[in-house]
């Protein structure tokens, strides 16, 4: 169960993901994500002119932030963080009114279709509890996704992060992710007013 | 050479035209108010026939928006979770307790009123300012709570929200005013203690408009130099989708051609303030509409 002596941390090397959307589709299976939303999927941006040219992917799931916005504006506590620093949302106590979802910068937050309560990526904690790892994690066919203890400063993600250059998405709102990113390319990372297609 | 997106997924709105709405009666309620409490509360006798309907207007108002709100959120039957379960932090959960509060008061100080309880009525409608304030200002806490939003993250919307809030009561009061006195038969001539009393509303409308246009334009100037969304916001707003909407209808048709009619000397009778009016309740419900839309216009990654 929930333990205050981990940290759970996600570290993505943009620079394996292919873009296969293999995690998408896991994730999907795994925790029955109804159709029309995601709690992770690839963002994929070209750039350059051909025959300088250079597709970028970036798999987007929650940041399980340190300090989390969603976690502050609830109205009813309903979003609240584990311990392990998980963000969790009580399906019994959420009223859906979608505060939450129109705060987090990152949009990771989607109302249910058919629940009409608020769902998102909870990094899988009950496959994490049981000892397992995500199903994102565990479908990546290049090894993008590393999930660990970010306490444990002898842990893969601890040491990732201890020696690689590594950067989160939008540290300007002082959100502190705890989704790492090497490799995160500026075109990736912004969507600068270019609607989805 | 700009990045191309080749795929990313779109998200819903998160609040949409409901909550619009909600914030636009709520506005409605809170200006009605302040109107009702400027002869009791502040002694200017010369408003005294408001009182009565304005009080009247600001309670139906607030019944109606929370309807919004039950309209909008998925699982209405659990709103009584919003007053086991509170959040300090959260301005929805201020809201519960000045949604239930304040018309409590509207309703003392309309017992108040229409019993002729002058003392009574000036205490009530005083204590009861603070709380439309707040019922307001919070709706604007809600969207400047959003830190990744573009024009919602501004310490500007909550000020902003208690102007347009004024104004589009005014305007509102205006309107209920002339069209009781037509129903009664009453004479609307300038010259008139009624007609003046309108023109009076009209010329305080005029330099609440004249406020709210500079607010709206500080906030958008500084928002355009910003780095970041807020620019993006501008843009869409300024030359974008919304600008039709907010540059067309919200800013010409409701603030300016309403200042215009307003400030005229040839114009300074009943009908073009009613026209003035209308003009303005329409130009604040399209920048309730264009605020939210347009922080949930542009995909935040």
């Amino acid at each position: 169960m929930a333990n205050n002596n981990i940290r759970w941390t996600m570290v993505i090397d943009t620079n394996r993901c292919i873009g296969c959307q293999s995690c998408a589709v896991a994730c999907k299976r795994e925790n029955d994500v109804p159709l029309g939303v995601f709690r992770t999927w690839v963002k994929s941006v070209e750039k350059g002119r051909f025959p300088y040219v250079r597709r970028g992917h970036i798999p987007i799931n929650c940041n399980q932030c340190e300090d989390p916005v969603c976690v502050s504006v609830c109205p009813v506590k309903a979003t609240y963080q584990r311990e392990d620093g998980i963000v969790l949302v009580d399906p019994h106590r959420c009223i859906g009114c979608q505060y939450c979802k129109a705060a987090c910068p990152y949009e990771v937050r989607y109302l249910h279709p058919e629940k009409k309560i608020i769902s998102k990526c909870f990094f899988c904690h009950h496959r994490l509890d049981a000892g397992l790892l995500p199903a994102c994690v565990e479908a990546c066919p290049t090894g993008a996704r590393i999930i660990g203890d970010g306490k444990d400063p002898t842990s893969e993600v601890s040491r990732i992060l201890a020696r690689r250059p590594v950067q989160v998405l939008k540290p300007e709102h002082g959100t502190e992710p705890q989704v790492f990113y090497e490799g995160l390319d500026e075109a990736m990372a912004e969507t600068r007013g270019r609607r989805v297609p | 050479m700009k990045p191309m997106l080749l795929y990313n997924v779109p998200h819903d709105a998160s609040f949409g035209a409901m909550i619009a709405l909600y914030i636009f009666f709520t506005g409605l309620s809170a200006g009605s108010f302040f109107l009702s409490t400027l002869s009791y509360g502040f002694g200017r006798v010369q408003y005294r026939a408001l009182s009565r309907p304005a009080i009247i207007m600001a309670t139906l108002m607030l019944l109606v928006a929370p309807m919004f709100l039950l309209l909008h959120v998925g699982k209405p039957l659990r709103s009584w979770h919003l007053f086991l379960f509170v959040n300090p932090g959260s301005p929805i959960s201020w809201g519960s307790f000045l949604l239930t509060s304040y018309p409590l008061f509207c309703l003392i100080y309309m017992a108040c009123i229409f019993q002729d309880k002058e003392k009574a009525a000036k205490r009530w409608g005083l204590i009861g300012i603070p709380f439309a304030v707040s019922v307001h200002a919070y709706t604007g806490f809600i969207l400047a709570f959003c830190p990744g939003r573009p024009l919602w993250h501004s310490s500007m919307i909550p000020l902003l929200f208690l102007v347009s809030a004024v104004v589009s009561g005014t305007a509102l009061m205006i309107l209920v005013f002339a069209a009781l006195c037509k129903w009664r038969g009453d004479d609307m001539d300038v010259a008139g203690e009624r007609g003046g009393l309108l023109l009076s509303l009209g010329r305080i409308l005029g330099w609440l408009l004249i406020l709210d246009l500079l607010m709206t334009g500080i906030d958008l100037l500084v928002a355009s130099v910003s780095g970041g969304v807020d620019r993006l916001g501008v843009g869409t707003l300024l030359t974008g989708e919304l600008a039709p909407y907010f540059v067309g209808i919200e800013i010409i048709l409701g603030k300016l051609v309403p200042l215009f009619i307003l400030f005229h000397p040839r114009l300074r009778r009943v009908g073009p303030l009613l026209v003035a009016s209308v003009l303005i309740v329409l130009g604040i419900l399209f920048m309730r509409l264009d605020l939210v839309h347009v922080g949930e216009m542009l995909p935040l990654l």
